[in-house]
């Protein structure tokens, strides 16, 4: 089975400073910021390793390979270490692409160049806008089916999907090929790899794989973006115990000044 | 333009969410042509509906079927094609994003997911999305129609006459069974819909609560205020929650009257999930982001003050108070 991991590096919003998100103009550049695996996308790494361990177990063979449109993949090399047999970047930015079409577009070139993948795991969505529909593109633009808000896979004789679908649990016995978009994973973090591992795929580099001119006209136009804030301004509430501030804390909830 | 609300009712979902994006829609009718409701489902279900509008549409799914499939997005992607000018308006319910967005694909129309505010009015249609981790407020313009959105309000930049729609009569249309590309399915889950969506007290937990027993004096604490358990992201994928209890950008959307933030530091994926309503942080950490974000804050050992606090409401309710 050909399986392919669609891989969004993005910066930590955690470490952007706040005077950059308050003061925000199109220009404000980012770049300080550290790059991580989108959290998601992250756990659609997982998923298809331990996707391919189930699939030793029952003697058959998993070929792993992933792709990242990206200007930098440094932090994909490590893949190699993890037992992917090939990993892709393909070199563009679409950091301030504020449409997933692109992207998609993209993907669709890159997998019918490579003739094609059983199974293709992408996260459900990424920042920066979150628009949760780039798996859902690629699968119509490849005319096969697409799950989404999947939670875990299962790989016996047969591929099992349990996806999350508001309260319930759906659960799909399936047959490939298939799209897939991986929510709020049972497994979410990438395994390390071992010291071993890491030398032995030491001279393993990304390669890079130039696709050709994509042109999607948006239908959507960014007007504007901003900082809103709540407005909220927090009152500590002070105290020589926490039996004290949780006193001022009922009160202040369902004292008389409250209910008054 | 016709604006479409579209919905896909399940087995534990709120059929009463259509009704709701009906009336949302009724309230901007004026600023449109017709206003319509599709929905997808079970027939008992559907029937079950009763929106004011000018037409309502129910697309029945087939009996052993339990989802709105990729066969039965073409079909009701093909009978939107056929309405002029649609404006596709689904809510933020993780179905109703999911649907959408196959629709949309399905359809070949722009989409925008997890939106704030759809605004109406004779200028451009205009719809707010947090981007940048919920950091920023992006706002974008439709230019092109059919467009699918999903978003948690509707306005309109003028002041309407709208029409008054009576009870529209359900006309039912078959969906086809799926393809082979599916060998067996079921679904599992208490079907009571998610305690989070309309809970009047929240207690959620963040990191910060540091175990599974941490997590289950917190759900003791809802149990007995009679709230919901909520839980961040990071808590629940340590496995101290469960996935359907995340409130925030990859969760569920809350609006209580009163939220107990317990060990959350305050990343704005998060925040986004708490909608209104008197927000209490307790927190060790004074600089914490959540205090940003709350009405109150308490500096202290969480543990200590949730079991303080839990002592002072169980005796004010003991004494009537």
């Amino acid at each position: 089975m050909k399986l392919l991991v669609c891989v969004k590096t993005v910066q930590d919003m955690d470490g952007v400073l706040p005077e950059d998100w308050n003061h925000w103009t199109e220009e404000n550049n980012l770049d300080y910021v550290k790059r991580i695996y989108n959290c998601f996308d992250e756990a659609a790494l997982e998923t298809a390793l331990r996707i391919r361990d189930e699939a030793v177990l029952h003697g058959r063979e998993v070929v792993l390979q992933a792709v990242t449109i990206a200007p930098d993949a440094k932090l994909m090399a490590h893949l190699y270490a993890l037992g992917f047999e090939r990993v892709d970047q393909i070199p563009i930015d679409l950091t301030k692409d504020h449409s997933p079409r692109p992207a998609a577009r993209l993907l669709e070139a890159y997998v019918r160049a490579n003739g094609g993948f059983d199974l293709i795991l992408c996260g459900i969505q990424a920042e920066p806008g979150n628009y949760g529909m780039t798996g859902i593109l690629l699968a119509e633009q490849l005319n096969i089916p697409c799950l989404t808000n999947v939670t875990e896979v299962e790989f016996d004789k047969e591929l099992t999907v349990i996806r999350q679908l508001g309260d319930l649990l759906h659960r799909l016995q399936v047959r490939l090929p298939l799209v897939l978009t991986i929510g709020n994973a049972r497994n979410s973090y990438l395994r390390l790899p071992t010291l071993r591992e890491k030398i032995a795929a030491k001279s393993k580099a990304v390669k890079l794989w130039n696709p050709p001119d994509i042109c999607c006209e948006p239908g959507v136009e960014l007007l504007g973006l901003n900082r809103e804030t709540g407005g909220q301004c927090c009152q500590i509430i002070d105290g020589t115990s926490a039996a004290e501030k949780a006193r001022k804390v009922y009160d202040r909830l369902f004292g008389e000044e409250a209910q008054g | 333009m016709r604006l479409i609300g579209f919905g896909v009712v399940m087995e534990g979902q709120e059929q009463s969410s259509l009704t709701e994006l009906a009336a949302a829609l009724q309230a901007v009718a004026g600023a449109v042509d017709e206003v319509e409701i599709w929905a997808v489902g079970r027939k008992e279900l559907l029937a079950e509906i009763a929106p004011s509008c000018s037409r309502y549409r129910a697309f029945v799914l087939p009996a052993d079927h339990f989802w709105f499939y990729p066969q039965a997005v073409k079909m009701v992607a093909e009978q939107i094609k056929a309405v002029s000018n649609p404006l596709v308006v689904l809510d933020n319910r993780s179905v109703s994003k999911d649907a959408g967005g196959r629709l949309a694909a399905a359809l070949g129309a722009e989409c925008i997911l997890g939106g704030g505010t759809l605004m109406l009015g004779s200028g451009q249609i205009t719809i707010t999305k947090p981007v940048y981790g919920c950091n920023l407020t992006a706002r974008f313009g439709i230019n092109q129609l059919p467009c699918v959105v999903s978003c948690g309000t509707i306005k309109s930049e003028e002041e309407l006459i709208n029409p008054v729609y009576p009870v529209a009569e359900a006309e039912y249309s078959d969906l086809p069974a799926e393809a082979d590309w599916m060998i067996a399915e079921s679904v599992s889950g208490s079907g009571a819909g998610n305690p989070l969506a309309d809970a009047e007290l929240v207690i959620a937990g963040g990191k910060g609560i540091g175990s599974q027993e941490g997590f289950d004096k917190l759900r003791q604490m809802a149990a007995k205020m009679g709230g919901a358990l909520g839980a961040t992201r990071l808590a629940a994928l340590s496995g101290w929650a469960e996935t359907r209890q995340i409130i925030g950008l990859s969760g569920i959307q809350t609006s209580p009257e009163l939220s107990l933030l317990f060990g959350i530091s305050g990343a704005a994926p998060f925040l986004a999930g708490i909608g209104g309503g008197t927000v209490v942080a307790i927190n060790k950490d004074l600089d914490a982001p959540v205090f940003h974000a709350a009405d109150y804050g308490v500096v202290e050992d969480w543990e200590v003050f949730a079991e303080e606090f839990l002592k002072i409401w169980k005796e004010e309710r003991q004494n009537g108070s």
